[in-house]
């Protein structure tokens, strides 16, 4: 005991030599290893429950029907072929046509790139202006604009089918496109916004000194620094044109429709005897291009998420 | 209370290696202070002896325990960090009982114990808040108390005063100090600060890149550092380094000291100006060489000024000054030695500690005899000093530091 | 001079004039419209029979309306607590030096990539009585195991938790992942000196500490949860019957399908003020925090 200390016996004391000190060691060394294996076994547990829908919707759309009767959900195919695939994408029957979801792969790409290069586009602009070309109220302006991310959509649904019957865009593509830049919009210039806050000042200082004018500097020196936060951006917007559905299923028609919708068709409203691996294999088609782009690029996959998630 | 003993302690990670050959013996009730700059390594060896991480090689034993292999939890140390590390929804009192509830401690037993800690340290207004709403300084104290109410065998302090200013860090200074004065428990401590090192330390470990450059007495390590690094790094302004050459054998040697080419009498800088200065009486004979190029160490505090000479082995010269800089309690002069001063260790100037009312002004030439017993000198090339082992004790230090281990 | 130097001044705000145009009329217009039409009698298409308020009442008493306001509840509050429970479990894990750890995630991660739509194909097929995960059991030798959840109207709804919670809980364990990461060392560090087991540290130290993500992570699966529309559609097609009907799927077969817009429209600005309750406060407090720095 410390001569003068203040609590002579407050804490219990443990008394170490040598082999108290054993003991310890190898019991902590055991009971560290029965929680690495605890920790190993859950991590596994739970990668095959995220797995298994995506190795059921491949296996499955492998598999002919018969065998689909007969076997299990994670029975592998006995003689995979891609029939059913092929089926799907060019054969079955979605609602009055019989040519399968090559259109409406198709359609979203139509749909899909205009959205996002239009998105992008004027979200960096708008991202530029907001932080760098500062004028009273530009935070409010941001505030407005920022709104478009937490809308229900379906409060929009109405007047949005009115306003493109209007304008003669009902059923298109451009009608479409129209709608997924509108809402995009509000993403995109958060992104950039939020991006270009941290670029500093200075850069900007500097370069109008040098006579640089609004659009020089963003062409210039703003845009080549921005390929980080517009890739989250492309990638951001791809994915979820892409994967909409309400907007398709409300405002396309018939033969420009997206992937999406014809996918629901297909599962949900086709009649007649329930091809589930011609589902499957629709899925897969639906599904590919948003899983390649997150394979590809998951990093910035991830970054737009983070920064969508926390607000400005 | 404990005795602590590093031996032979290497760490790695992934190949390289961090901490080289540590050896460290520390007694009980001793304030250790390991200081450095940047990336020596001092908190990797503080973690390592507070479990936090593992000893690639080597051994750590507190009280003749060996205890490497231990948690940090069962090897009853108790640690300050530098961000304080409170636990932000806690209030003060849970905060410093903590450690005593993971250990089972009644409660009516841990609020006593903590009441006693809070009353040593000044904080019993605190006790309900939580440590959002502290200042630096409470929240220092605060995690001193967390610390001090396990009463441990061995304090740990991690850089805890780097994020206070200049005052509050001076004021729990002499605080930290006292508390160790009174419990008597064993402390090591870390800093990058050599003033905080030199005033509070029983024994200082100078560390550098991984390795310990010296162990020793404040003033062992102010007085007789063991190589160029110790040298400069402890003390401020730092010990003056003059390049020389050894000239001469056994009773003939001295050093010729270049003085630069601005010498008051060659105006043009034509000349070398070469002094002579007699040997450091402390230099071990057998590094004595001809040719041998050295270091001169003397520290700004060690010259006298005035044209008689003061007793002892003194070195004489004279020379003009460039700028002076008045402190308050003193003035500092810088002579400027001009190319022939500057190597990796020095500009080429020499500071000079001058009495306050001295009244030199920049151009007047001063008559200064360098303190050759206090001196110091150093290989050039591979920075050790040169001086005898049994000279590293000076006459009046500590008594105990004569068997002080030093890495060399 | 002064009118280029005027020009200049009203670039930027051109710039940005299409993006407020649009936004102006796409968002804060069409939210006037929606909510002038339930106002109205309006049917099949936009009319300006004015009724005031009278459609809400309707709507109340609606008893698919209620079904579907019932579902969200159970559906929400379950889809929000398990995919925060699980994503901070994953988070924990994955938070212990794991090897494997990019390889893991990549995995957690991917259903976010994918449609609603194909989540909801797929687990209908994975949940199918006759053919899904019922016949894999028994046919691991479990003959009596029973799984028809998706065909029962009492439990269907659980279908739908299921499926949502493995598409999002990936997303929770990221937000909680980066908040453990953004962790002091130092505090855990503390802690364990103090001796506190790892599960204590978690308990008592780490997860208190998370509190803000916390509050984040209900935000935003709280929005997803009131928009899911296409989970449903795709999964149970709001069925069996009318079981697993969402306040999304009644405002869209209300409007466009039983051509009863009036009331459709009052539907979704019964959501839009859910969205509201939610994030107005919360952005607001938000927003104060941040003032200060900003």
């Amino acid at each position: 005991m410390s001569a003068g200390a203040p609590f002579p016996e407050s804490v219990p004391r443990r008394v170490l030599d040598a082999d108290a000190v054993d003991t310890l060691v190898r019991r902590r060394a055991r009971s560290h290893r029965i929680g690495r294996w605890v920790i190993h076994a859950l991590l596994l547990i739970l990668a095959a429950f995220f797995l298994m829908p995506l190795v059921v919707m491949v296996m499955t759309s492998l598999k002919s029907m018969p065998e689909i009767r007969t076997g299990t959900l994670l029975s592998l195919p006995q003689a995979p072929n891609l029939d059913a695939w092929r089926s799907a994408w060019s054969e079955a029957c979605i609602s009055i046509s019989c040519e399968g979801l090559s259109g409406n792969f198709v359609n979203s790409f139509i749909i899909v790139i205009p959205s996002v290069v239009l998105s992008v586009g004027f979200g960096a602009l708008n991202g530029y202006v907001l932080t760098k070309w500062r004028f009273p109220g530009a935070n409010f302006v941001f505030g407005l604009l920022l709104f478009g991310c937490f809308i229900p959509f379906q409060i929009v649904l109405i007047p949005m089918a009115s306003t493109l019957g209007f304008l003669g865009l009902s059923g298109s593509y451009a009608g479409l496109v129209l709608v997924h830049f509108v809402y995009g919009i509000s993403f995109t210039t958060l992104f950039f916004r939020n991006f270009y806050v941290s670029v500093p000042d200075d850069l900007m200082k500097s370069a109008k000194i040098d006579g640089a004018g609004f659009w020089a500097i963003f062409v210039r020196i703003l845009l080549p620094l921005s390929w980080p936060i517009v890739i989250v951006s492309v990638i951001w917007q791809f994915t979820n044109v892409w994967n909409d559905f309400l907007f398709g299923v409300s405002f396309a028609a018939g033969d420009a429709q997206p992937v999406t919708v014809a996918l629901n068709n297909l599962v949900n409203t086709s009649t007649g005897v329930k091809l589930y691996n011609v589902d499957m294999a629709g899925a897969v088609i639906a599904a590919l291009p948003t899983i390649l782009v997150y394979v590809v690029a998951g990093r910035y996959f991830m970054r737009g998420l983070m920064s969508g998630a926390v607000k400005g | 209370m404990a005795g602590l003993t590093i031996r032979g302690a290497r760490k790695d990670y992934g190949r390289t290696r961090v901490l080289h050959e540590i050896d460290v013996d520390v007694a009980d009730g001793e304030f250790l202070v390991l200081v450095g700059p940047s990336g020596c390594g001092k908190s990797t060896l503080l973690n390592m002896i507070a479990g936090l991480e593992t000893v690639t090689e080597g051994s750590i034993l507190i009280d003749d325990v060996v205890v490497d292999k231990l948690d940090p939890a069962d090897r009853d140390i108790a640690m300050v960090f530098q961000s304080y590390a409170l636990y932000p929804t806690m209030t003060v009192a849970k905060n410093i009982a903590f450690g005593l509830e993971m250990r089972g401690v009644a409660k009516a037993e841990r609020a006593k114990a903590v009441e006693r800690v809070a009353k040593l340290l000044q904080i019993e207004p605190l006790l309900n808040r939580k440590p959002a709403q502290l200042s630096g300084g409470q929240r220092q104290r605060v995690a001193m108390g967390r610390a001090l109410v396990r009463d441990p065998k061995i304090f740990l302090f991690d850089e805890p005063l780097s994020n206070l200013d200049a005052k509050l860090r001076v004021e729990m200074r002499t605080e930290i100090k006292k508390l160790h004065a009174r419990l008597g428990t064993t402390i090591v401590y870390v800093t990058h600060d050599q003033i905080e090192a030199m005033t509070m330390a029983t024994r200082i470990a100078v560390m550098n890149g991984g390795y310990l450059q010296q162990l020793g007495t404040p003033k062992q390590i102010y007085d007789r550092p063991a190589n160029v690094f110790v040298a400069t790094f402890m003390g401020s302004p730092p010990m003056n380094l003059l390049p020389a050459t050894v000239r001469g054998e056994g009773v003939e040697a001295h050093l010729e000291v270049a003085l630069g080419r601005d010498g008051p009498t060659d105006p043009a800088g034509t000349v070398a100006r070469i002094a002579r200065a007699p040997l450091p009486p402390n230099v071990a004979p057998e590094q004595v060489r001809d040719g041998r190029s050295v270091l001169l160490g003397l520290r700004p505090e060690w010259f006298s000024e005035g044209t008689t000479a003061p007793p002892g082995p003194v070195w004489s010269f004279s020379h003009p000054v460039e700028v002076t800089e008045p402190t308050g309690p003193d003035v500092m002069a810088l002579l400027s030695f001009g190319e022939a001063g500057i190597t990796e260790h020095g500009n080429g100037e020499l500071t000079v500690r001058l009495d306050a009312d001295h009244g030199a002004r920049p151009g007047d030439v001063l008559h200064l005899h360098a303190d050759l017993a206090k001196a110091s000198l150093f290989d050039a090339e591979s920075g050790q000093s040169l001086l005898r082992p049994s000279a590293r004790t000076l006459p009046g230090a500590d008594d105990d530091s004569a068997a002080s281990a030093d890495a060399a | 001079m002064r009118s280029s130097a005027r020009l200049r001044r009203a670039l930027p705000l051109a710039v940005l004039s299409p993006s407020l145009l649009v936004i102006a009329v796409g968002v804060y217009g069409f939210i006037a419209f929606t909510i002038v039409v339930s106002f109205t009698r309006a049917k099949m298409f936009p009319n300006w029979d004015w009724v005031g308020l009278r459609q809400y009442p309707r709507l109340f008493g609606n008893s698919r309306w209620e079904t579907a306001v019932d579902n969200m509840l159970v559906f929400g509050s379950l889809y929000i607590l398990a995919s925060s429970v699980l994503g901070l479990a994953m988070a924990i894990l994955l938070d212990q030096k794991i090897r494997a750890e990019g390889v893991l995630r990549t995995i957690y991660l991917y259903p976010l990539a994918l449609s609603f739509i194909v989540t909801g194909v797929v687990w209908q097929w994975i949940l199918n009585p006759g053919l899904g995960i019922q016949k894999m059991v028994r046919s691991w030798g479990f003959e009596t195991f029973e799984l028809r959840w998706i065909t029962d109207p009492d439990l269907a709804i659980y279908c739908i938790v299921l499926a949502g919670v493995w598409q999002v809980a990936g997303f929770s364990m990221a937000m909680f992942l980066s908040g453990l990461r953004g962790m002091n060392e130092e505090v855990v560090s503390a802690a364990r000196i103090d001796g506190a087991p790892m599960w204590r540290i978690y308990q008592r130290v780490i997860i208190p500490a998370l509190r803000p993500v916390f509050l984040t992570a209900f935000v935003v699966q709280a929005h997803l949860a009131i928009k899911s529309y296409d989970l449903v559609v795709a999964l149970t097609q709001g069925g069996p019957g009318l079981a697993t009907q969402l306040p999304s799927t009644f405002m869209y077969s209300t409007t466009f399908t039983r051509n009863d817009m009036g009331l459709g429209a009052a539907s979704a600005v019964m959501m839009l003020l859910a969205v509201a309750a939610i994030m107005v406060p919360y952005l607001y407090s938000e927003l104060r925090a941040e003032r200060p720095a900003s």
